[in-house]
């Protein structure tokens, strides 16, 4: 036991010991602001290794929580060799190195304890504060992605906060990547996230479908958070003026936008359905293999032509009517469970995809690389076929119900592909004229984003 | 009983087994054993002024049935984030808090001195309750530090900080 002599008036003048015994009743922002009042207190905090060991216990508090008893241990080299293996860490195997973590494998079990966000952010809040000292390095992220939760675990993530955080491009990169579930994403104050790579990683995702479920991304504040990433999001973008960036998948266009896209699928809905009544127009067109985008341009190549004209345009126009999808909120959330994923979708057209996958084609999707509609029935009998046709035989195969409903269904189906496909062709670009080669481009990443998924996921 | 002398030599005297909180003087005692000694020799305190070993034994004669808390239960109280929980501090130890800095402060010292854990633990808490939501100049003014950054380590250190503000 120190003795302390003599009268004590100001903090400074306590001892050293007694300080760092201050210390550890303060979390990490009062260390911090703690640490911003002089020299002295600077080289107190930092050197008292409080802000290491709230790391450290945060990290290891998160693991009790999440583990049941007997996990293994390991360390940080151990988690960042996995790093290619994507998979839970035998940390055990590894010697052990000196580290300030300590990295618990984290098995299916836990699952269900993560899927929120409380505990992802405390241990991210907690590292923060090395962070912004730049003491923790991208790895530690991926080491927490990697090791401590692992990939099944990230898979059941739904909501995930990195506000100030210093996460990177690539933090956001793995999670977009594997949190297949993941509806909220935010990344305020984080400096290091760049606008062009964000960007580009998340008009990728977007475009492969990925990011479907993904409801909102809030960028508020990241370091290039400029007018070019305003723009950028500008389509998706739900509320501008508190600058929360709002990703939704059939929603996130402005009204100009929304307006100009609904006509634009009215009148394209009409050209499919009069094209179906012209099979060897279709045929012709799929014998071309040309671009859905392409073959729809906003201008209705039959403005003389009214659906109700058409057999099976009433079922159309009730689709339109059903599902449109783009007005309400509820609408579109409810909606978010029939949304078509671009991925990964066999065509006869494309000889290239795996027959063995066709038993996964829901009826009437459509393929990302001609861009054409699949009708299981029709490719079973070894035809091509596409829009109002596929209407006519996506009834649920065997079904011996309504014939009405069973088509209406299908018409929905349908118009969510037209939905999504038409999206593409047009938001994706600032203009129209631009749309539809952003379209093929689109639908070309559409094709290797497919491949890319399909061999994720089948690995 | 037990007497104890402060650093002015003013007497007190307390009921052992309330003394015996503090861990110094019950060693001190168990050391010297059960004699009539103890009863009639004060203890010198000359590290604690009177007024401070008032408030000790107040603190004591409070506490007196409380279990004693020893060095292994250090982190009894952490929270998840490893930051010992400051905010749960009793009502009648928020009030015995309730002294001027300087006070509080030779409290500290005084419950270091006399190994009074729970004692040093409360006083502890009760300074880190007071930096809590303060900016860093306003811990300044409330401990008064001198800042002696200079301009360019100060705006250092309110960059690694930037993330901690505006919360």
């Amino acid at each position: 036991m120190t003795e302390t002599v003599g009268e004590c008036h100001q903090l400074t003048q306590l001892p050293e010991e007694l300080l760092l015994r201050l210390l550890v009743w303060m979390d990490i922002v009062e260390l911090c602001r703690l640490s911003a009042t002089s020299r002295w207190m600077y080289r107190l905090v930092l050197e008292s290794g409080e802000l290491w060991r709230r790391v450290d216990l945060s990290t290891q508090s998160l693991l009790r929580a999440l583990l049941p008893a007997g996990s293994n241990t390991g360390n940080l080299s151990a988690i960042l060799a996995s790093e290619s293996a994507g998979a839970i860490v035998p940390v055990n195997s590894t010697p052990a190195v000196p580290d300030p973590w300590v990295i618990i494998n984290v098995n299916d079990a836990a699952v269900d304890d993560i899927n929120g966000e409380t505990q992802i952010n405390e241990l991210l809040t907690a590292t923060m504060a090395a962070h912004a000292r730049n003491r923790l390095r991208e790895e530690q992220f991926m080491l927490f992605f990697n090791g401590v939760l692992g990939w099944s675990a990230m898979a059941a993530i739904r909501r995930v906060r990195l506000d100030d955080t210093g996460a990177t491009d690539n933090v956001v990169a793995v999670l977009l990547a594997r949190c297949k579930q993941l509806e909220w994403l935010s990344v305020r104050r984080c400096r290091e996230i760049t606008r062009g790579s964000v960007a580009q990683l998340l008009n990728s995702y977007w475009n492969i479908g990925k990011l479907l479920r993904l409801r909102v991304i809030n960028f508020d504040r990241a370091e290039r958070h400029d007018a070019s990433l305003h723009w950028h999001f500008s389509n998706r973008l739900i509320n501008r003026e508190t600058s929360e960036m709002c990703l939704e998948a059939m929603r996130g266009m402005d009204r100009e936008r929304r307006a100009r896209r609904r006509v634009a699928l009215r009148k394209k809905l009409e050209e499919e359905t009069l094209s179906s009544c012209d099979a060897s127009s279709a045929m012709a067109k799929s014998a071309k293999g040309k671009a859905l985008g392409d073959a729809l341009p906003i201008d209705s190549p039959f403005p003389n032509t009214h659906t109700s004209q058409l057999t099976s345009a009433t079922t159309y126009t009730a689709g339109i009517a059903i599902d449109d999808g783009l007005d309400s909120d509820n609408d579109a959330l409810a909606k978010d469970e029939n949304l078509i994923e671009v991925w990964p979708m066999p065509c006869t057209a494309c000889p290239v995809q795996l027959a063995e996958q066709r038993r996964q084609i829901p009826i009437g999707w459509l393929c990302p690389r001609c861009n054409w509609y699949l009708c299981e029935r029709c490719d079973d009998t070894g035809r091509r076929t596409h829009g109002a046709h596929s209407v006519a035989v996506t009834a649920t195969p065997g079904s011996q119900g309504n014939e009405e409903s069973a088509v209406a269904v299908g018409s929905i189906n349908i118009l969510h592909e037209l939905i999504d496909v038409f999206e593409t062709a047009v938001d994706t670009g600032e203009d129209d004229v631009d749309a539809t080669s952003e379209s093929e481009q689109s639908t070309e990443e559409n094709a290797a984003g497919s491949e890319d998924s399909a061999d994720e996921e089948d690995a | 009983m037990v007497k104890l002398t402060s650093s002015e030599g003013t007497e007190f005297d307390v009921e052992r087994s309330v003394i015996e909180r503090s861990l110094l003087i019950k060693n001190l005692l168990d050391d010297v054993g059960e004699s009539d000694t103890c009863a009639y020799t004060p203890i010198p305190l000359p590290n604690v002024s009177g007024p401070i070993l008032a408030k000790v034994i107040e603190y004591c004669e409070h506490h007196r049935n409380d279990p004693v808390v020893g060095h292994g239960d250090a982190d009894a109280e952490l929270d998840a984030s490893g930051a010992r929980v400051s905010d749960e501090i009793d009502e009648w130890d928020m009030e015995f808090c309730k002294v001027d800095q300087g006070t509080l402060f030779e409290m500290i010292l005084a419950a270091n001195y006399l190994d009074i854990r729970s004692m040093l633990d409360l006083t502890c808490k009760t300074v880190a309750n007071m930096i809590k939501n303060k900016t860093p100049e306003e811990i300044r003014k409330t401990f008064n530090i001198t800042n002696d950054f200079s301009p360019e380590e100060e705006e250092q250190v309110q960059r690694e900080n930037a993330w901690c503000e505006d919360r």
